[in-house]
């Protein structure tokens, strides 16, 4: 009898322990996994404009076709980073995610002071260095690798050529060079 | 031997259920924030620092790379207004009304969550593409095979979903997500 009873505690035990690290762990594989499928063709802390989605897109699940999407590999282990993001109508966001796809921040061209959107990110710990440019938004992020991400709407097909040329004018850079 | 019997089995039962309950805890039908406005449903923690391990892994598996409800809301829907699931063998008319947003899309997804391969490249219908009627709503034919006027193309013998997108919702939608318009999916024939 006492046989069965540790035989079912300790298989509860386990299955708790493995059903726990199974959620855990799955969003931080993919996001690593993610980070580094779209590395393939992206340095470091530089931005990459992706083409728009098709069904030949499978890298990320569930793609907006009507977005065009820029990319930046966050690294800031050696600094913060600044980003720089031209407008185009009718909708432009900038919204950075940590190594674990926690979203945060996120601002959109409504947001923006000026004609761009200008965010200097901090790692971790690290206090806002003194050359901060006037009007930036100053985030730190919570995890040093993790990614930027630029949403721009493209109402029609027709807009694209235009918005695909002020995109490539965004930067994606490490604050002191 | 018997010993090894014994805790060998007591380790690969729980991994087995471990991994089931799990997989079980982490299904689509499991994207389900609380709101929901006929078929169409949405939850308001993607994406946020605010979400749990399991919203945290159901996004990743399902919405990596979301936004969080002042930007967009994701509402999805896998069945038509009568509660049956969505099917490639089908044709639906989606109509309905401009979404309360900046702008907005609806967008079809296959069964592995990514765009249907279709001849005409159409993967959505949106604000600003979508062909309207006389009083501004719209009529979408969403079917495997071509259709007249607004079409969404899906593929035959798959199931598909739908995701409507709204790009910095109105006010009244971000505190009431519940109380959103949105398309109603009625099913016109099979095959």
């Amino acid at each position: 009898m006492k046989r069965v009873l540790t035989f079912v505690v300790g298989a509860a035990i386990v299955a708790g322990a493995v059903h726990v690290a199974v959620v855990w762990a799955l969003p931080r594989v993919i996001m690593t996994k993610v980070m580094s499928a779209v590395a393939g063709d992206a340095k470091v802390n530089e931005f990459a404009e992706l083409p728009l989605a098709t069904s030949a897109a499978r890298r990320v699940v569930r793609p907006s076709p009507d977005l065009a999407y820029s990319i930046c590999i966050l690294d800031l282990s050696k600094g913060p980073v600044r980003v720089q993001v031209p407008l185009t109508e009718p909708y432009t966001s900038v919204a950075l995610y940590s190594s674990t796809t926690d979203n945060y921040f996120v601002r959109n061209d409504r947001d923006a002071k000026g004609r761009e959107l200008d965010v200097v990110i901090l790692p971790k710990g690290a206090s806002a260095p003194a050359d901060v440019p006037t009007g930036a938004d100053v985030v730190t992020a919570p995890t040093a690798k993790g990614l930027v991400l630029v949403r721009r709407v493209v109402e029609s097909p027709e807009a694209f050529p235009a918005l695909d040329e002020a995109r490539k004018r965004g930067t994606c850079a490490s604050l002191h060079g | 031997m018997k010993k090894i019997a014994y805790w060998g089995g007591m380790i690969v039962l729980g991994i087995a259920l471990g991994l089931g309950s799990a997989r079980m805890m982490l299904g689509l039908g499991q994207l389900d924030g609380g709101y929901s406005v006929g078929p169409w449903k949405t939850g308001t923690d993607f994406g946020s620092a605010s979400a749990g391990m399991y919203t945290r892994a159901r996004v990743a598996l399902y919405g990596l790379l979301a936004l969080d409800k002042k930007e967009t809301l994701y509402y999805t829907a896998q069945t038509d207004d009568s509660g049956a699931p969505l099917s490639g063998n089908c044709t639906y008319v989606v109509e309905g009304k401009d979404l309360a947003a900046r702008w907005w899309s609806v967008t079809a997804y296959g069964p592995d969550s990514f765009l249907i391969p279709n001849e005409a490249n159409i993967y959505s219908f949106a604000k600003t593409t979508v062909k309207r009627e006389a009083d501004g709503h719209y009529i979408v034919r969403v079917s495997a095979e071509r259709q007249q006027g607004n079409w969404l193309p899906v593929k035959a013998g798959e199931s598909f979903d739908m995701t409507a997108r709204f790009y910095n919702p109105d006010q009244s939608v971000q505190a009431a997500p519940g109380s959103a318009k949105l398309p109603h999916i009625v099913k016109e024939s099979c095959k």
